[in-house]
């Protein structure tokens, strides 16, 4: 692995999955320079099974709840779960819809949750630099000041095969269907 | 056929204005019987009357067409047993608006082909949402369904999945082609893994509230939703707003759209691997949101516009700001052109349909945004940019309202119906919906290595088609 300029440390990837939201979070991450990526020792990705950071904006719809798990789950650890914005820590103004299951709050280990709707890209650069900063043991329960979130336990990671345990709901369970052939994110 | 009472004129728009006349603000609407609109779908398939958006408020269907470049022209026709006769027979663009209607209201078009379910994936946990009674959630939910002709079967055409996590567009969508040989011979969308279902989000806020709401439905057009939203409230309440809201309503929207135009471009040449040609027109676009900020607060200028003009006053040394950088990047247009056909020219012209010429005509629009702002800046005599709400009062009884943006993609509009000042029922209608139609077809014939190409060039957005 190549480390990125001036650090020891290696290379990561990362993977961007943008989920119901209005698509302000992902303009402000497109805003970042390719070579502001690089310098912070990132590479985007559009692979799950190449990342180890992903980078979760919008809320997780109902629709795609299964995408969102099956993209975690197929990453192979270590791995790190970032939050950008409102919506994908708990499903920000989208929250209650029949469409809508929340965020990824309780649901999966968030690492780190940048605030905002949508934050800066001056602010999501320095939030990942403190979180590719802290040291390996604290780097899962790295939290922004502002953002008070109660560690996830380990155990909420889903299984890598099998079925998922259905998260607390706010209209009756969905039905879960089989995969499909066309969930490429299943990896 | 023709009906009898119906008068000389056989035009489509004519026969729409003698239905009854129902007080919409500020164009009416006029209330067709099933036999007038059945007459409709039949002279719509010899007129060229534009059918812009359908959709439906559980008691009538509604159809927004253009009779003139400035004159919208709403027909309805009551819902009865859950079903209406489709105009997309006639108008094929309206076929996604069709299965909208059916996806969140269970009302089914008649005499068309089979409507399957555009937004609506089966996950929900009921269906029919903004039904009164919505329905139970189909079990097991139906897989989509993507179509294969015989003939492409025969030839070995295979299918190939991409999404909904994917790198292509910005937001959740799966792609499926079908590659015959080494081209694309079919491209289908699938939708839905966005919706937020914001029209069941909207009602019963009450409409100041509501804007927010609009202000997210997509962030590439945001100050056009905010602006489309305003001005159908305030057209629905027969509320004024002072000249210099409108005015700066009309400033931040070229604002958004030379700083879109640019980003579309800076991910064109990203997508064709030409990082470094990005550089300059990345840099524009970044100087603009930061302009926007130091104006109106927000880069992106959410929660900006309310119903009766501005949330707040602008900046004013931030708007002096404005002035000289406007006029700066205007004149900054021509030698960004030259310098992307002699950098990208090579790797643009002839790809994924012409990206060149795309990439060139975004270049003449920011431009022109440019000019646009400049001149409603020039324009801007200061003053008031908010008449109180509660202060101008919310109508009691039910009233209804139609407004529209430019938004990068073309008009956008909201209609609203309000209940003492609370959102009865809504639609927005994104231009960029029938986008997606259009790539289906600009993707016949390219190889599938050049999809990512055409989706930047495009400039396709998944919030605000799946809302």
């Amino acid at each position: 692995m190549s480390a990125p300029p001036g650090s020891d440390r290696p290379m990561l990837s990362l993977l961007h999955l943008g989920g119901g939201d209005c698509g302000g979070c992902a303009l402000e991450l497109e805003a970042i320079a390719p070579d502001a990526w690089e310098t912070l020792g990132l590479r985007l990705v559009a692979v799950p099974r190449h990342a180890d950071l992903l980078l979760v904006s919008g809320c997780v719809t109902r629709t795609l709840l299964r995408s969102v798990e099956a993209c975690w789950a197929a990453m192979a650890a270590p791995k790190q779960l970032v939050a950008i914005g409102a919506c994908a820590l708990d499903g920000g103004p989208f929250r209650g819809g029949y469409a809508v299951e929340g965020g990824l709050d309780g649901r999966l280990p968030v690492a780190l949750a940048i605030s905002g709707c949508p934050p800066r890209p001056a602010l999501i650069l320095s939030e990942l630099r403190r979180l590719l900063d802290a040291p390996d043991a604290e780097a899962e329960t790295v939290r922004p000041g502002s953002t008070a979130l109660a560690a996830t336990p380990a155990a909420a990671v889903p299984p890598q095969a099998g079925p998922v345990a259905p998260p607390p709901a706010l209209l009756p369970a969905a039905p879960r269907r089989p995969l499909g052939a066309g969930d490429s994110s299943a990896g | 056929m023709s009906l009898p009472s119906l008068g000389g004129d056989p035009s489509a728009a004519a026969l729409i204005r003698t239905g009854d006349r129902l007080p919409m603000a500020p164009w009416a609407r006029y209330r067709l019987n099933g036999e007038r609109w059945a007459e409709l779908g039949r002279r719509l398939r010899a007129d060229v009357l534009p059918l812009v958006t359908l959709w439906c408020d559980g008691e009538a269907v509604h159809a927004l067409f253009m009779d003139g470049p400035d004159l919208p022209l709403v027909a309805s026709v009551a819902v009865e047993g859950r079903r209406y006769l489709s105009l997309s027979p006639a108008r094929p663009a309206v076929l996604a608006c069709e299965r909208i209607v059916r996806d969140l209201w269970g009302i089914e078009a008649m005499d068309t082909g089979a409507l399957l379910p555009w937004l609506d994936h089966g996950l929900w946990g009921l269906s029919a949402p903004l039904s009164p009674r919505p329905g139970p959630a189909p079990w097991p939910p139906e897989p989509p369904e993507f179509e294969q002709t015989g003939d492409e079967a025969a030839r070995g055409a295979t299918q190939l999945g991409i999404g909904p996590v994917q790198a292509l567009v910005a937001g959740p969508v799966h792609l499926r082609l079908t590659v015959d040989g080494d081209r694309i011979a079919r491209l289908q969308p699938l939708l839905g893994y966005a919706h937020r279902g914001i029209a069941a989000l909207m009602r019963g806020r009450q409409a100041g509230d509501a804007a927010a709401l609009a202000a997210r439905l997509d962030a590439e057009s945001g100050v056009a939703h905010q602006t489309a939203f305003a001005r159908a409230v305030e057209a629905a309440c027969g509320w004024p707003v002072t000249a210099r809201a409108d005015t700066l309503r009309g400033l931040m929207g070229e604002l958004e759209r030379a700083a879109m135009e640019l980003h579309q471009l800076v991910r064109t040449l990203r997508a064709a691997g030409l990082d470094r040609v990005a550089g300059p027109p990345a840099a524009l676009r970044e100087g603009l949101l930061g302009l926007c900020e130091r104006a109106f607060g927000h880069r992106l200028m959410m929660d900006a516009i309310v119903p009766g003009g501005l949330a707040r006053l602008p900046s004013e040394t931030g708007l002096a700001g404005l002035l000289p950088e406007l006029e700066r990047q205007a004149a900054a247009m021509p030698s960004l052109r030259r310098s992307l056909e002699r950098k990208a020219g090579r790797r643009l012209a002839g790809r994924a349909g012409d990206s060149l010429e795309r990439a060139v005509a975004r270049l003449a629009r920011t431009e022109r945004a440019l000019r646009d702002a400049r001149s409603w800046l020039l324009a801007d005599a200061g003053g008031a940019v908010l008449v109180d709400a509660p202060a101008q009062g919310w109508p009691e009884e039910a009233v209804e309202g139609l407004g529209a943006a430019a938004s990068r993609h073309g008009t956008l509009w909201h209609w609203v119906r309000l209940q003492a000042g609370h959102v009865a029922a809504s639609h927005v209608h994104d231009p960029v919906l029938p986008l997606w139609q259009a790539l289906e077809q600009s993707a016949v014939g390219l190889v599938p290595s050049e999809l990512p190409l055409l989706c930047a060039s495009l400039g396709l957005s998944v919030s605000g088609a799946d809302q």
